[in-house]
């Protein structure tokens, strides 16, 4: 991988969550997801958003995308309220849904054609971020014939091709191998680096928030709620720094375990037995993964 | 290769008139092109198939668009299209005969009826077995509406769609013959119901060998040529 990356100015967007609540419809009723969360985000962080499942991560990120709608409260970006999807907040999902009818070059296009960006500024824009993800050696390339790591730095090209001031993550290294995915820490660290965007950034692995995130905000279940804020205070690049991030994983790991262990206990059987705090548990979580 | 010598062989030992075996099929194929009525009667019926294929991919297109995008078509129309399905195209020609009378207008309307509900049933199941994700991420890239369709729901669902396509097909070929062989003039079904009333054996079955013939290279040309490219675009192919 390509050494140290300069800072860049910062391009980021600002985005604020105030008061936000979103309620879904449940047997019997209405069920509460996420409850009261208030979090500013500053222009050109790098926010991780950390918890066991169901506890809203994704919900909160839909909320930004403009996917779904808050019940109460308000989501600002840049001080204006989302009213919807936008190119100025892309979204990686866990699966890159890169398009398998178009080559790599045209699912990088496809973003640019829909906004009616002029013909003549998408080829070079596209060339700009395939380079920057690696990829530019493989555009003409079917989307079948690209490993899973190839694909998550594809669908990442697509997301930055379109310029947005947020990059939205929800768990995009989570189907990858451990190796893919500490290479791809790096470039998307790099990327984050270079161009000062704002990241918001969802997984449940511990280390993972630790090794990207200024800062982590750990959420609580049933209802989903803030229940601490952790800043990360690594020097960057981390890739070296692995000690350092290990030592402080185990450190946010201890702050979840009655958490974990809260959500098993709501989710198993009356009759399935505990293992001791964090054991197995951790692992069904996939919680403090590389540990 | 096979079939032909099992049947020269069969032939030999039946009436040639109830059986007629391939010589005698050559040589009735012969005579209909010499005379270029078999030439005429396959320009005509693929006239007429051409042209209700283009109908019915027009009807089934839109009517599974509609059902595809709204939920209330779907359950207003979902019962009677499935209804008219299960009825036999050709059902709809003593009606078509009475609106249309005996015109290629009344040939033309049972192909239509009787392969664009398979179209439109294809669209929308297509269009619904599509991954989520392929929407959701569209919509976060700002695709809505008609585009949405066109740029990425239709393609998703396209592999799906060519199949039925590929039914619709035979259906509408089915549909045509049947028309042809009871009540409408000219074409390749007029040529197999002459080849009865003469009696002639030998036309009958070369007019049926013409009829597969013709069934096998639009397949083989057109359809599995289509969804062989698309499997390995897709990366379907093992």
């Amino acid at each position: 991988m390509s050494g140290p990356v300069a800072r860049g100015p910062i391009s980021g967007a600002s985005v604020s969550l105030r008061g936000v609540r979103k309620d879904f419809p449940s047997r019997g009723g209405v069920s509460t997801t996420l409850e009261a969360v208030d979090l500013e985000i500053k222009a050109g962080e790098f926010l991780c958003l950390l918890g066991p499942s169901g506890c809203g991560k994704s919900t909160l990120l839909n909320l930004i995308a403009g996917l779904d709608r808050p019940s109460g409260g308000a989501v600002l970006v840049n001080g204006g309220e989302v009213q919807g999807p936008g190119p100025d907040r892309t979204v990686m999902f866990q699966d890159p849904a890169l398009y398998p009818w178009l080559s790599l070059r045209q699912n990088v296009a496809f973003p640019l054609e829909l906004q009616g960006v002029a013909a003549s500024e998408i080829g070079p824009r596209v060339e700009r971020a395939l380079r920057m993800v690696h990829l530019w050696r493989f555009a003409d390339a079917p989307i079948h014939t690209l490993s899973g790591g190839m694909k998550q730095r594809g669908a990442l090209a697509r997301s930055l091709v379109s310029e947005p001031g947020t990059l939205l993550m929800d768990e995009p290294f989570a189907a990858l191998d451990a190796q893919t995915r500490d290479v791809l820490y790096s470039e998307l660290e790099n990327v984050w680096l270079s161009t000062g965007k704002t990241v918001i950034f969802v997984t449940h692995n511990v280390r993972e928030a630790v090794r990207l995130g200024d800062r982590i905000v750990v959420l609580a279940t049933r209802p989903g709620r803030i229940r601490k804020v952790i800043e990360v205070d690594l020097p960057r690049p981390r890739a070296d720094a692995e000690r350092n991030v290990s030592l402080l994983s185990a450190v946010v790991m201890n702050e979840l375990r009655d958490e974990i262990a809260r959500v098993q206990r709501e989710e198993a059987d009356d009759a399935w037995e505990m293992g001791p705090p964090g054991g197995a548990g951790g692992h069904r979580f996939g919680m403090g993964g590389g540990l | 290769m096979v079939i032909a010598l099992v049947w020269a062989a069969a032939s030999r030992f039946v009436d040639p008139e109830v059986f007629p075996g391939p010589r005698l099929v050559a040589s009735a194929l012969y005579d209909r092109l010499r005379d270029g009525s078999l030439f005429s009667s396959v320009a005509l019926s693929f006239r007429r198939l051409l042209l209700g294929y283009a109908l019915s991919l027009g009807v089934g297109g839109v009517l599974g668009l509609l059902m595809a995008s709204s939920e209330r078509f779907r359950q207003a129309t979902g019962p009677a299209i499935t209804g008219l399905q299960a009825l036999p195209s050709v059902c709809w020609l003593p009606l078509g005969l009475l609106w249309f009378g005996l015109s290629d207008a009344a040939i033309l309307f049972v192909i239509v009826l009787g392969s664009s509900l398979g179209i439109a049933i294809a669209i929308d199941a297509g269009c619904r077995n599509i991954p989520p994700l392929f929407v959701r991420a569209a919509r976060t890239m700002g695709a809505r509406g008609l585009t949405l369709y066109r740029r990425v729901i239709l393609p998703a669902a396209f592999p799906e769609i060519l199949t039925g396509l590929r039914l619709a097909w035979a259906f509408a070929w089915r549909s045509l013959m049947a028309g042809e062989l009871l009540f409408v003039t000219g074409g390749l079904g007029q040529l197999l119901e002459v080849g009865r009333e003469l009696g002639d054996m030998a036309q009958v079955v070369a007019v049926m060998l013409v009829i597969v013939m013709l069934g096998l290279s639009t397949e083989h040309l057109i359809f599995a040529r289509l969804q062989e490219s698309l499997r390995v675009r897709w990366g379907l192919t093992r």
